[in-house]
């Protein structure tokens, strides 16, 4: 089965982007969904959908990056940071990133980093906790009744993007991807009856 | 080509796909190729796109493909899939549904949906995409390869979640063994649907951008 990841860049510089656009398009299992060029505001980024995120650490300093990081990771908890280094990083910093692209890296060389980033994170789910919370349980609910995400916010007096993180969190742990699908295990687990969907 | 198919069986498939008949004894690849009408080099460049899972061709080989053949033969794919895979499956899922009390009408419904979506996804391209091809690539028409990528994932996830529904989480009591005999039906569907997937997107529209920029 073809699950794409998600990559995002961010990276003011044209050349680079676009080259990390080509290599990406050579490997089947990988997607490049976003290129964030504008380095105003690198704590908002909307990271919700995406696996992995490729950054030049030389864009901020130490300390920056560090709390950046931390509030990536905060807002998506599986998201994996690869740094694409284009001068010379201290071990404090390299040791912050899953992975490190160097510029002189093979095409091959890239994908294959790019590949054990996410091999890592689907080794560490192995002792994961599979049971769906009472608030994921409320998420599913209001995806198989067909609500949309900004409704289900409203409802459950959550923010969008909490609802969005749910989401994940339920497909991570189901398995289950499309809303007709969510519905049906919905139903298989009593959380709706027939007539909800009606 | 017997040793090909003994590499990998999954080949076969492409055979009626190419109008190929069985029968043909010790015949070379080349030869049946040959009198099939079909370019040898076709033939094995889809053969790797089957056989290796990064496998991409090159500018140079898809510049060399013959269009309207590897249109052909993605018709007849889609009339594989359409009347013979996901009818056999289909039957199998109503078989399903009969033991599974009220949860069989979710169950084919949601195999409706998915069968719905796959047909009309497919007389799209069939509408939209392909037609750019035999038009000899003539006129302003851009088709929109974002939403036919985004048409491919849908139809993989639905697929995938039909068989986490069939072995996760229907009740352990419904019919096991019939479960276990269509899971392998969805595996094998699930992988020849995304190799056709990257056939049209790795193959066909770079091939389709190449001569309209040629133009």
């Amino acid at each position: 089965m073809m699950n794409k990841y998600n990559v995002a860049i961010l990276e003011s510089s044209n050349i680079l982007t676009e080259g990390m656009e080509k290599v990406i398009e050579n490997g089947l299992e990988f997607k490049l969904t976003k290129i964030f060029r504008s380095l105003t505001n690198p704590q908002n980024l909307v990271l919700s959908s995406i696996d992995i995120l490729i950054v030049n650490p030389r864009l901020f300093g130490e300390s920056q990056l560090t709390k950046l990081m931390h509030d990536w990771k905060e807002e998506n908890e599986s998201l994996n940071i690869v740094a694409l280094q284009t001068s010379y990083i201290s071990t404090q910093v390299s040791s912050l990133f899953d992975e490190i692209i160097e510029l002189d890296d093979d095409v091959q060389v890239i994908l294959s980093k790019l590949k054990n980033v996410v091999c890592k994170e689907n080794s560490n789910e192995s002792n994961e906790n599979f049971e769906l919370s009472v608030r994921e349980k409320d998420v599913l609910v209001a995806v198989a009744k067909g609500l949309q995400n900004k409704e289900i916010a409203d409802q459950l007096n959550i923010s969008v993007y909490t609802v969005m993180a749910h989401r994940k969190n339920i497909t991570k742990k189901t398995g289950i991807k499309s809303i007709a699908g969510l519905t049906v295990y919905a139903l298989l687990n009593n959380l709706i009856s027939q007539n909800d969907i009606k | 080509m017997t040793e090909l198919l003994e590499a990998n069986p999954q080949l076969i498939l492409m055979l009626p796909r190419f109008d190929m008949k069985l029968g043909f004894g010790e015949k070379r690849v080349g030869e049946i190729c040959q009198t099939s009408g079909i370019p040898t080099q076709l033939f094995l460049l889809l053969c790797n796109v089957y056989t290796f899972d990064t496998y991409v061709p090159t500018d140079e080989e898809i510049a060399a493909i013959d269009g309207k053949i590897l249109i052909k033969y993605l018709i007849a794919s889609h009339d594989y899939y359409l009347n013979h895979r996901l009818k056999h499956i289909g039957k199998h899922i109503e078989k399903i549904a009969t033991e599974s009390g009220n949860i069989g009408e979710v169950l084919i419904n949601f195999f409706k949906e998915y069968s719905n979506e796959v047909e009309n996804h497919f007389k799209q391209e069939e509408s939209s995409l392909f037609p750019i091809l035999s038009e000899e690539l003539s006129g302003d028409y851009k088709f929109n390869l974002k939403e036919i990528e985004g048409s491919h994932d849908s139809i993989g996830d639905k697929l995938s979640d039909l068989t986490n529904i069939i072995i996760k989480y229907l009740p352990a009591e419904i019919m096991p063994n019939e479960r276990i005999g269509v899971w392998f039906d969805i595996c094998q569907l699930s992988k020849d649907l995304g190799k056709h997937a990257i056939i049209e997107e790795k193959i066909l529209v770079p091939y389709t951008e190449q001569k309209r920029g040629g133009k």
